[in-house]
C-alpha cells in the first residue's frame, strides 16, 4: 500500500496485527516514528523498516510517501548495532523456518560487507536474500532504520521470512576503460588508481570519452553519476560502486567498500540499456508467475542519472510484473547500495543497481 | 584480450592476499573470498592436513564458505589416486563424505599443507581445470604463504611468551624489590666470593651503610668484627654451607659503620641464577640486639633474685633444724604439734628452693650456661648407686624395681645432668602414684640405642596434654592438690636434648605414665 505524505493516524490505521509491518518512508516525510513504534509496541503490532531517499509505487516515486506491506515472518527480526566499529559480531536470527530474507542497513555506515559475510556465512545460499542502504540523500549519517526495538543508526536489521522470494539483479553500466588496480584503498575510499592518483585516472578515462568539464567538487557528483566503477567479476556483471564525493585530499569516495587491490574498470551508463537492464530483472523475478507482491530496491543514483527518464525504467518494470500478474503493483525504495545474491554467488552490497523481488507463499 | 587482462589483473590480486597477513586463517579468508567473489562461485574451503591414522587423513577447516564445523577424512589411498600429479582435480560431488552437496568440484592440493575445494552448481567451468589453470602458480604461492604464516604465527606466540615471560620476571622482581624494600627486615646478597651484590634500604640503614658503599665489598670483611674470631668463623662456616646449598638460621654479631655492634638473626639461603646454577646467598637479617639486650637483662635479674632468695632460704631451713633440736632437748609440752608445724615449714622451705634451682637452671639453660661433660658411663652402676640409694632416702617406704636388659656397656652421658634427669623422673613418679606404689626403671641395652624407662602405676596424663608437658610452667588439669611448678620436666627435656638423645612419653589415665629416653650410642 502506498500513502502519499502518509500520516501517523493513516499509517496506523492501516497495520496489521499477526504480520509484520513492512514500512518503507520516503526522507522528507515528518511522520514521527518514535511514536509509531510506540504505539506498535503498546498494541501488539510488529513492526520494521527504513527512511529512504525516496520510495517508488508503480510508475511513480515520492520523497514524502510511505510504502506499507505485510509479510509473514518466522522469528522476530535480528537488530545487529554499531557497523561502524571494528570489532561488532552480526546478530543472526536463528534461521528456524526461514526461507527468505529483507536485509536494511544504514548505507552511509561503515564494514557493511563484514555484516553480510556474517549472514551469508551462516545462511549460504539456502535463503534468498533483498535489502537496500536507508538514509538521506545529503548523505549526512542519521538514524535510519527502526524495528519494534526502536530506530537506529550505523545498524544493520535482518528480516527472517518464511515467504519465498524470487530476485532478479540486473544494472546495465557497462566498461568503457580498465582494468586498474585500485592500489590504495581506505574503507570506501580509493586513494589509488595504476599506482597514481585515483582523481587523475579517473579524469583522464572521463576526458577521453568525451568530458570536457573540468571535474571540481562542486560538480563532481554530477559527472561521476554516469561513471561508476565496476569490480569485475567472471561471467557475470561486475558490481558496481558509485563514487559519490571528490575528497579534500582528491580522492574518491564510493558508496560500498572497495577491497585493497582489486581490479576495477569504470564503467558507463546508457540508459536504453539501464532500463532494457531493470525490465531484465523484473522479468527474472516475475518469472513464477505465483507472486503475491512486487519489491523494488533501486539505487537513488539511477533517478539522479536517469532524470525524466526514471519514469520509464519504473514502467518497464511495471510492463515486466503486469505480464504475468496485472493486479500487482511494483513497490519499493530508492536507496544507497543495494542488497542480494546472484543465484550462485555471494552475498553483495551493490551500487547503481536494481533488484526486483517476488515474494510468494 | 580483454578477458586476459581480467585474468592477470585476478593473479594480481589473489597474490597480493597471499603476502599481507600474518596469520594463515586470514590468508585464507581474503584468499577464499576474493577468488569466490571474483569467479561467482558460491562454495569454497581450505582443509589443513590435521593427522594421517590408520591409511586416512584428517583434515580440520582454516576457513570455508559458508563455514562448515568439524572435520573431514580422505582414505590414503584415495588421497594418493587424486593427487599423483600436480594440478587441479575435478569430480562430481565432494571427495570429502562428511560434506554433502551435489554437483561440480575442483580440488587443489596446497603441498602438503592441505587442500583447496571448490563448489559451483550453476557456473561449473568457473571452476574447471580451464578457468583454475592459469591460477595453479597462485595455489602454490597460497600453500608457501599458508605455511609461512603459520610458522610466523608459531615463531610470534613463542616471542610473545617469552616477552611476557620477560614481563613477567621483570615486574616479580620489581614487585619483590618493593617488598623486600618496605620490609623492616634487611637482605643482603652476596656472590660466591662473598663479594656484596644487592643490601635493601633496611639492611643499610641497620648497618649505616648507604648501598654504594656496601657494593663489591667483600662482606666479611665490612660487617664482621675482626677482633671476634670465633664469630668470623661461625659466619664464614654458615656461608660455606651455601655453597652446599643448605639453608640455615643463626644469630651473628655484625659491625655498624661506626664500629659499634648489632646482633642479628640470619636466615641464609643459596642463590640460584635461572639456568639453576649456584651464584651465590641471599640472607634475611632481623636486628634483635634490642631481645638481646632484653635477655641479658632478664637472665641478670633472674639470676640476681634467685640468689637473692637462696639466702633467706638457707637461714629459715637451718633455723628449722635448731628450733628441731631444741624442742626434743628441752621437751617442751606441746612438742608434737610444734614439731607438724615445723615439719610443714621445712618442707615448703625445701619445695621453695628446689623451686628457685629450677629456674636458675632454666635461666642458665636459656643463655646455654649449663656446663656439658660428657664421658663414659656405666649407667647400670649409676642408677644402682647413685639415683635409687638417692630416691629411697628421701622417699622412705617407697620402692624402686630396677631391671636391665642386653648386654651392659659404657654410655657416653653427662652423669650430673642425668642423675637430675632420672631423679626427677622417679620423683614425678612416687609424687603422681598412690604411696605404696613402687616406680620401675627399665634400663635396656639396644645394638645402636640405650633407653630408659621410668614408670608409675599413677593417675597418669590426659592423652590432649602430653604435647605440652615439656613446656615450661605445664601441669597437667589433673594433677589436684599434689605440688609442683612445671618445671621440671621441661629441664629433663632440655638435659635430653643436650644429650642429643629422645623423651618420648606414654600414659593412661588412672593407670600409669611411662617416661622413656632414648640414647643413640
Amino acid at each position: 500500500m502506498y500513502l502519499e505524505n502518509g500520516s501517523f493516524k493513516e499509517v496506523y490505521a492501516s497495520m496489521k496485527p499477526d504480520v509484520l509491518n513492512f514500512v518503507l518512508i520516503g526522507e522528507k516525510n515528518d511522520i514521527d516514528i518514535h511514536r509509531m513504534v510506540d504505539a506498535c509496541n503498546k498494541d501488539g503490532y510488529q513492526i520494521a523498516g527504513g527512511i529512504f531517499p525516496m520510495v517508488l509505487s508503480g510508475n511513480g516515486y515520492s520523497d514524502n510517501g510511505i510504502i506499507i506491506k505485510c509479510l509473514k515472518v518466522s522469528e522476530k527480526p535480528a537488530f545487529t548495532h554499531g557497523l561502524d566499529t571494528k570489532d561488532f559480531e552480526p546478530n543472526l536470527p536463528e534461521g528456524q523456518g526461514m526461507i527468505s530474507s529483507i536485509i536494511l542497513v544504514d548505507g552511509l555506515t561503515k564494514n557493511i560487507g563484514k555484516f553480510l559475510e556474517g549472514i551469508y556465512d551462516k545462511f549460504w545460499n539456502n535463503v534468498e536474500y533483498l535489502g537496500g542502504g536507508c538514509g538521506s540523500l545529503s548523505l549526512q549519517s542519521t538514524p535510519c532504520v527502526f524495528s519494534n526495538e526502536g530506530l537506529f543508526q550505523d545498524s544493520g536489521l535482518i528480516i527472517p521470512l518464511k515467504q519465498k522470494q524470487r530476485v532478479g539483479i540486473r544494472h546495465g553500466w557497462e566498461k568503457i576503460d580498465g582494468p586498474f588496480i585500485a592500489n590504495s584503498v581506505e574503507g570506501t575510499v580509493i586513494k589509488e588508481l595504476n599506482w597514481k592518483p585515483s582523481l587523475d585516472v579517473y579524469k583522464e578515462v572521463l576526458q577521453g570519452d568525451g568530458v570536457r568539464e573540468e571535474i571540481t567538487p562542486d560538480n563532481f557528483f554530477d559527472i561521476s553519476k554516469g561513471y561508476p566503477f565496476g569490480v569485475t567479476r567472471e561471467g557475470l556483471e561486475d558490481i558496481v560502486r558509485d563514487p559519490i564525493i571528490m575528497n579534500e585530499a582528491n580522492e574518491l569516495v564510493c558508496v560500498g567498500e572497495v577491497a585493497n587491490n582489486t581490479a576495477v574498470n569504470i564503467l558507463k551508463g546508457d540508459n536504453d540499456n539501464l532500463i532494457e537492464s531493470a525490465g531484465h530483472a523484473a522479468e527474472y523475478a516475475a518469472s513464477d508467475s505465483d507472486f503475491q507482491s512486487i519489491i523494488v530496491i533501486d539505487c537513488i543514483s539511477r533517478v539522479l542519472y536517469l532524470e525524466d527518464d526514471f519514469r520509464n525504467e519504473l514502467a518497464r518494470i511495471m510492463e515486466a510484473v503486469r505480464k504475468k500478474n496485472p493486479d500487482v503493483v511494483a513497490e519499493g525504495a530508492l536507496t544507497i547500495g543495494e542488497i542480494s545474491a546472484y543465484p550462485d554467488g555471494f552475498l553483495e552490497f551493490f551500487n547503481k543497481t536494481i533488484v526486483v523481488s517476488a515474494i510468494s507463499e | 584480450m580483454s578477458s586476459t587482462v581480467h585474468q592477470i589483473a585476478l593473479m594480481y590480486e589473489l597474490s597480493l592476499t597471499t603476502g599481507r597477513y600474518e596469520s594463515p586463517d586470514e590468508i585464507g579468508r581474503q584468499f577464499l573470498k576474493k577468488l569466490l567473489s571474483r569467479k561467482g562461485i558460491n562454495y569454497g574451503a581450505i582443509w589443513v592436513l590435521d593427522s594421517i591414522e590408520d591409511q586416512e587423513r584428517t583434515f580440520k577447516r582454516l576457513y570455508a564458505l559458508p563455514s562448515i564445523e568439524g572435520k573431514v577424512t580422505l582414505s590414503e589411498k584415495s588421497f594418493r589416486q587424486l593427487f599423483q600429479s600436480p594440478g587441479i582435480v575435478e569430480t562430481e560431488g565432494s571427495i570429502f563424505p562428511e560434506i554433502q552437496i551435489d554437483g561440480p568440484f575442483s580440488y587443489i592440493k596446497l603441498r602438503d599443507y592441505g587442500i583447496l575445494e571448490l563448489h559451483s552448481a550453476s557456473l561449473p567451468k568457473n571452476i574447471s581445470k580451464t578457468s583454475l589453470g592459469p591460477l595453479v602458480e597462485i595455489f602454490d604461492q597460497l600453500a608457501v604463504s599458508l605455511r609461512a604464516a603459520e610458522s610466523y604465527q608459531l615463531l610470534k606466540q613463542e616471542i610473545y611468551e617469552r616477552k611476557k615471560a620477560e614481563q613477567l620476571l621483570i615486574s616479580n622482581e620489581k614487585k619483590y624489590r618493593g617488598i623486600i624494600d618496605n620490609i623492616h627486615l634487611g637482605l643482603l646478597e652476596v656472590d660466591l666470593n662473598e663479594q656484596i651484590q644487592y643490601a635493601n634500604e633496611a639492611f643499610c640503614e641497620i648497618v649505616g651503610y648507604t648501598l654504594e658503599e656496601l657494593l663489591g665489598r667483600k662482606a666479611s670483611e665490612v660487617l664482621i668484627p675482626e677482633e671476634d674470631e670465633e664469630e668470623r668463623e661461625r659466619v664464614l662456616d654458615q656461608n660455606r654451607s651455601r655453597k652446599e646449598g643448605k639453608y640455615s638460621v643463626y644469630e651473628a654479631k655484625v659491625r655498624k659503620k661506626d664500629g659499634s655492634q648489632v646482633w642479628m638473626v640470619i636466615s641464609g639461603a643459596p642463590n640460584y641464577d635461572d639456568k639453576g646454577e649456584l651464584i651465590g646467598s641471599i640472607g634475611i637479617h632481623l636486628d634483635i640486639s634490642q631481645q638481646k639486650e632484653l635477655s641479658r637483662m632478664q637472665s641478670q635479674f633472674i639470676s640476681m633474685t634467685s640468689h637473692e632468695l637462696r639466702t633467706p632460704l638457707t637461714a629459715i631451713t637451718s633455723n628449722i633444724e635448731l628450733l628441731n633440736f631444741h624442742i626434743d632437748k628441752e621437751g617442751h609440752p606441746d612438742k608434737d604439734r610444734l614439731r607438724k608445724s615445723l615439719k610443714r615449714m621445712e618442707e615448703n622451705s625445701l619445695r621453695l628452693n628446689n623451686m628457685v634451682a629450677n629456674i636458675l637452671l632454666i635461666n642458665q639453660l636459656d643463655n646455654k650456661k649449663i656446663p656439658f661433660d660428657p664421658e663414659q658411663v656405666d649407667l647400670t652402676r649409676l642408677i644402682r648407686d647413685k639415683v635409687i640409694p638417692t630416691m629411697m632416702d628421701s622417699h622412705k617406704g617407697r620402692r624402686i624395681n630396677f631391671s636391665e636388659k642386653g648386654i651392659a656397656r659404657a654410655v657416653n652421658i653427662d652423669p650430673k645432668l642425668f642423675i637430675h634427669i632420672l631423679t626427677n623422673l622417679v620423683e614425678n613418679a612416687f609424687k603422681y602414684s598412690p604411696a605404696e606404689s613402687p616406680a620401675d626403671v627399665d634400663l635396656v641395652y639396644e645394638e645402636d640405642q640405650v633407653s630408659i624407662a621410668v614408670s608409675d602405676r599413677g593417675i597418669g596424663i590426659p592423652q590432649d596434654q602430653l604435647n605440652n608437658l615439656f613446656e615450661n610452667f605445664y601441669r597437667a588439669t589433673n594433677v589436684g592438690n599434689v605440688q609442683g611448678s612445671g618445671i621440671g620436666l621441661a629441664i629433663v627435656k632440655e638435659f635430653v636434648d643436650l644429650h642429643k638423645g629422645e623423651i618420648k612419653v606414654k600414659s593412661l589415665l588412672n593407670k600409669g605414665t611411662t617416661f622413656t629416653i632414648l640414647l643413640r650410642q
